[in-house]
C-alpha cells in the first residue's frame, strides 16, 4: 500500500475505472503517404533509421532509399510492403516509449507483422521475414493465373454479394466499412462485378494495380506452405490481445497466432468488424501507426464514439491529460 | 426534400470549401470554383461520401447512395464548383435526382 498520498488510491481507482481503452492498428502497403512521416518520426526519435538500418541487415533492404521515398511511391511490392512495416515500427516504438497503455492491437492485411511485433509475439526482424516468405508464396501462385483485385466505393457488403450473385471465382476479400470494398478472383470475373457495379451506381469502381488476390481461397496452396514456414519460427503469447481480422478472435497464445498468420493469406478478412470488436469492446482511441492516414479515413464510416490519431496529430495524443492519467495508472 | 432558402447554396459553398480545406490541409484561400479534387487535391470517392453523409444529416435528406452514383457516371463532378452544383442539385431532388438529364 502506497503511503503519503491519502487520496492516491481512490484516485487510480477512479482513473482505471474511467479510463478509456487504447488499440494500435497497422495499415497495409498500398497506403498513400502523408509524404512528411519521416520527418515527423525523426522528430520524435531514431526510430526509423535505426529500423531500415536493421532491416539492410536482416533483408538487404537499400535503407538510404527507403528513407528518401517520401511518397511510399516504390516500384517494388515487396520493398512497399517492407517500407509499410518498418515506418509502422518505428511509431510502434514511439508509442511504447511514451508509456501510452495499449490494450488491443489489430493489423489491417499485412499490417498483421507490424501488430505482432508491437505485441512482442514476434520480432522486428522475424516480421521482415514473414513479409518476404508470404510476398514470394503469393506471387507464385499468382503468377501462373490472370487474377485481379478491385475495390467498389458506395456499395454495401449485401449489394455485392448480389452482384457477385453466388459465382465461386470472385469473392469479397475485405470489408473496409460500411460503404467501401475489396473484391478477387480471376481477371475477368473481377472487371466484370466492377463493371456492373459502376452501371448500378457504385460511387467507384477500380481495378487495382496489384494482382495477387490476397486473403482469397486463391491462396490456399500458399497458405500451405506459409503454414510449415510459420511451423519453424519461435512465436511467443502476444503481451497484449491481438484482434483477428479472420474471425475477431482476441488472439493471446502463440499457437493463435501461428493459426491466424496462416489464415490471413487464404481467408478473407473484414476490417469492419475487426474496428466494430474493438469499439465494443470500449475502446475510443485508436492509434494508427504507420505512414498516411488511411485507416483514420476508413474509420469515418463506421459507428462509435471514439477518436482515431495518426502520425500527423500523434503529438496531439503523446501532450494529452488522457495519456498522462493512462500512462499513471499503469505504470 | 429539403426547402432551399436563399442562404442555402452559401451554406453548401461555405460546407465544401471547409471540408477540403481541412481535409486535404489545403489553406481555403488557394481553393477555387476550379479545383480539380482527383488531380489538384488527391482527392477520392470516400471523400465525397463523406461530404454526401455530411449534407444527408444537415439537411434531413433521403437519397440513396446507388442514385446518386447513378447520376455521378452521367454527370461527373470533379471540380469543387460541380461538386456544390451537384450537391445543391441532390438537396432540392434527393432521389429524383436520377430523373434529371
Amino acid at each position: 500500500m502506497r503511503t503519503g498520498s491519502p487520496n492516491w488510491n481512490k484516485l487510480t481507482l477512479v482513473n482505471i475505472l474511467e479510463r478509456k481503452k487504447t488499440a494500435v492498428i497497422f495499415p497495409a502497403f498500398g497506403c498513400k503517404y502523408l509524404g512528411n512521416e519521416r520527418e515527423l518520426l525523426e522528430g520524435m526519435s531514431g526510430d526509423l533509421r535505426e529500423l531500415a538500418v536493421r532491416a539492410k541487415a536482416a533483408v538487404g533492404l537499400d535503407a538510404d532509399r527507403l528513407l528518401s521515398c517520401r511518397d511510399g511511391g516504390f516500384d517494388d511490392e515487396l520493398e512497399s510492403q517492407y517500407a509499410v512495416y518498418i515506418y509502422s515500427c518505428a511509431v510502434s516504438s514511439v508509442i511504447k516509449r511514451s508509456g501510452i497503455h495499449t490494450d488491443f492491437a489489430a493489423g489491417y492485411s499485412m499490417g498483421l507483422y507490424a501488430a505482432l511485433c508491437h505485441a512482442e509475439s514476434i520480432t522486428f526482424e522475424q516480421g521482415l521475414s514473414l513479409i518476404a516468405t508470404a510476398y514470394r508464396g503469393i506471387r507464385n501462385v499468382a503468377a501462373s493465373l490472370p487474377f485481379g483485385v478491385g475495390v467498389i466505393s458506395g456499395f454495401t457488403q449485401e449489394e455485392v454479394n448480389v452482384l457477385i450473385d453466388g459465382r465461386d471465382d470472385v469473392e469479397i476479400i475485405n470489408v473496409n466499412n460500411r460503404h467501401n470494398l475489396l473484391i478477387a478472383g480471376y481477371e475477368s470475373n473481377v472487371k466484370d462485378i466492377l463493371a456492373k457495379a459502376r452501371e448500378q451506381g457504385a460511387l467507384n469502381c477500380k481495378y487495382l494495380t496489384f494482382h495477387s488476390p490476397y486473403h482469397s481461397r486463391f491462396m490456399d496452396s500458399a497458405a500451405d506452405k506459409f503454414r510449415e514456414y510459420c511451423e519453424t519460427l519461435t512465436i511467443y503469447d502476444p503481451v497484449y490481445p491481438v484482434i483477428s481480422t479472420v474471425d475477431r478472435r482476441a488472439m493471446t497464445t502463440w499457437n493463435d497466432v501461428a493459426m491466424d498468420l496462416a489464415d490471413n493469406i487464404n481467408r478473407n478478412i473484414n476490417w469492419l468488424e475487426t474496428m466494430s470488436v474493438l469499439i465494443d469492446a470500449g475502446v475510443d482511441a485508436f492509434i494508427e501507426c504507420g505512414p498516411g492516414r488511411s485507416l483514420q479515413r476508413m474509420a469515418k464510416f463506421m459507428d462509435g464514439d471514439f477518436e482515431v490519431y495518426h502520425l500527423q496529430n500523434l503529438r496531439l495524443l503523446l501532450s494529452s491529460e488522457r495519456v498522462c492519467q493512462s500512462a499513471r495508472a499503469f505504470n | 426534400m429539403a426547402k432551399i432558402e436563399n442562404g442555402t447554396i452559401d451554406e453548401v459553398r461555405k460546407v465544401v470549401y471547409e471540408f477540403f480545406s481541412e481535409e486535404c490541409e489545403v489553406a481555403i484561400d488557394e481553393l477555387n470554383d476550379d479545383t480539380n479534387v482527383i488531380k489538384d487535391l488527391e482527392g477520392d470517392s470516400l471523400m465525397f461520401l463523406e461530404l454526401l453523409e455530411i449534407f444527408k444529416k444537415k439537411y434531413g435528406l433521403n437519397v440513396e447512395l446507388k442514385t446518386v452514383g447513378k447520376y455521378v457516371v452521367k454527370h461527373p463532378a470533379e471540380t469543387i464548383g460541380a461538386i456544390i452544383r451537384m450537391t445543391m442539385l441532390i438537396i432540392e431532388h434527393e432521389n429524383r435526382i436520377a430523373e434529371l438529364e
